[in-house]
């Protein structure tokens, strides 16, 4: 409550270059929150002004003042009607999966959604009956029943649908929608196109780029665990089986190399020889959960 | 920020004690929003110094837990009888242009002219907007916090930011 509590700015900020990259709402909170409120006196100094004037106020009514009671009464009327609104509309609803877990949950309008390791959905479940608009960080499969557009919100994208089954994977800089049957509006960058069953479209450098011609089963086959690759960066293969296993993996010296092929995500030492032999790679078990992947030594 | 809970917690009244507790649990923060609100400091205190001496009046029926929502109420009512439509000039003092200097003399200009446009577009908000936006911003309340303290619902609150937000950003935009 005192005014030092402001925080106050790192002087970093005063460089004319800093300040002049800062977005325009980045500006304003970089100053609303340098902001303090004047005082012309302190509070010790404002307290004896009042105690003179409480000593020449003196006598005190001895009128029972009915609107405070008429004021607790509307207190705790108000009370009551927001604990009402509160158990009504509720927060938003988080649908996370963990390491290691796949999830599977169905909407309200009964939409089904297979959420990845280390994903989660976010959605209003009050307003999903107007509006079918759902956050997703990580990679989920949806399969949306017919109705009114429903919609997937991801960090780098936006995919609008009718009523249809597609497979959304957003992470880091990452972002594919692939679509398995109906039809499936992408966005991204004000930039709209449009896949078809068989079809997937990828962020590539900043642009959306159509693929088309994926066999079924490799679409989304994650949901049965079963993982397909076809020329993925071998670090990101690592990073699916750190989510799928909850395990750590630490590796060197694997930046441009690919991979493609298969794994399941029923057995880790399986999964690690089917993706380290190919590669000419050793990986060690260090402890319960942490790998380390070695070049193997000629 | 609030005041615990003692064993006089469900009694009603407030003794000499007491309200010294209360003046100085809430003075700043009542303070702040009567200034947020008017903009002037000197208004605000005047307007803080009498919700005091009414709170003071009407002692014997005060509870404790109820005080700070009811000082609000007080200093809003006051300040809304007194200063209808008060033509706002929002001084607040900018901490970062404090004892600094510059890289540059056009730099500093720079950095006053837009505090003096926020200022501006500050004082040209709506006023209970403005007010729930600079609880948050300033004195760092949350909204359930400002909900519970204005008697307002949460929904209420983030709907106050949210065109506060829209508003400054709009205009800041706009004049640059």
């Amino acid at each position: 409550m005192e005014t030092g509590k402001n925080r106050h700015i790192n002087s970093q900020v005063l460089s004319k270059t800093t300040f002049d990259n800062l977005s325009t709402d980045e500006k304003i909170e970089t100053f609303v929150q340098a902001y303090r409120v004047p005082q012309n006196k302190s509070k010790a100094e404002a307290f004896r002004i009042l105690q003179t004037k409480m000593q020449n106020h003196e006598t005190e009514k001895p009128v029972r003042n009915l609107r405070v009671y008429w004021s607790a009464a509307a207190s705790v009327l108000l009370l009551a009607l927001l604990t009402t609104i509160y158990f009504y509309q509720q927060k938003p609803s988080e649908i996370v999966a963990g390491l290691g877990k796949h999830v599977d949950y169905t909407l309200p309008d009964g939409s089904t959604v297979n959420i990845n390791a280390d994903s989660k959905i976010i959605f209003s479940e009050s307003r999903f009956a107007k509006k079918r608009v759902l956050k997703l960080e990580g990679e989920a499969f949806f399969s949306v029943q017919k109705g009114i557009p429903f919609e997937v919100e991801t960090k780098l994208g936006k995919i609008g649908v009718l009523g249809t089954t597609f497979n959304v994977y957003s992470r880091n800089q990452d972002f594919i929608v692939t679509c398995l049957t109906g039809k499936v509006k992408v966005s991204s960058n004000d930039q709209d196109i449009i896949i078809t069953a068989g079809e997937k479209a990828e962020l590539v450098s900043g642009a959306l780029q159509k693929t088309s011609g994926l066999p079924d089963e490799k679409v989304a086959g994650w949901r049965n665990g079963e993982f397909h690759f076809e020329s993925i960066p071998l670090i990101s293969i690592f990073e699916e089986i750190e989510r799928q296993f909850n395990v750590s993996i630490t590796t060197s010296g694997l930046e441009n190399r690919y991979f493609t092929g298969d794994f399941t995500n029923k057995n880790l030492t399986e999964t690690l020889e089917t993706v380290c032999l190919p590669m000419n790679l050793e990986y060690e078990i260090t402890s319960e959960s942490q790998i380390r992947i070695k070049q193997k030594k000629e | 920020m609030r005041i615990g809970s003692d064993k006089n917690q469900t009694e009603t009244g407030l003794d000499q004690v007491g309200f010294e507790k209360l003046f100085d649990a809430y003075y700043d923060e009542l303070q702040h929003f009567i200034f947020f609100k008017s903009g002037d400091a000197e208004v605000a205190e005047d307007i803080i110094q009498d919700a005091f001496l009414k709170l003071w009046e009407i002692r014997s029926t005060v509870r404790v837990e109820t005080a700070r929502a009811l000082l609000y109420t007080i200093a809003a009512n006051l300040f809304a009888n007194r200063y209808k439509r008060m033509k706002l000039n929002l001084k607040l003092q900018l901490t970062i242009v404090e004892d600094r200097t510059f890289e540059t003399p056009e730099f500093e200009m720079e950095i006053k002219e837009f505090d003096q446009k926020l200022q501006r577009v500050l004082s040209g908000l709506n006023e209970n907007n403005r007010t729930v936006f600079l609880m948050n911003r300033i004195d760092q309340m949350t909204y359930n916090e400002i909900a519970a303290t204005l008697n307002l619902s949460v929904k209420a609150v983030e709907k106050r930011m949210k065109k506060a937000l829209e508003h400054i950003r709009k205009e800041i935009e706009q004049k640059f």
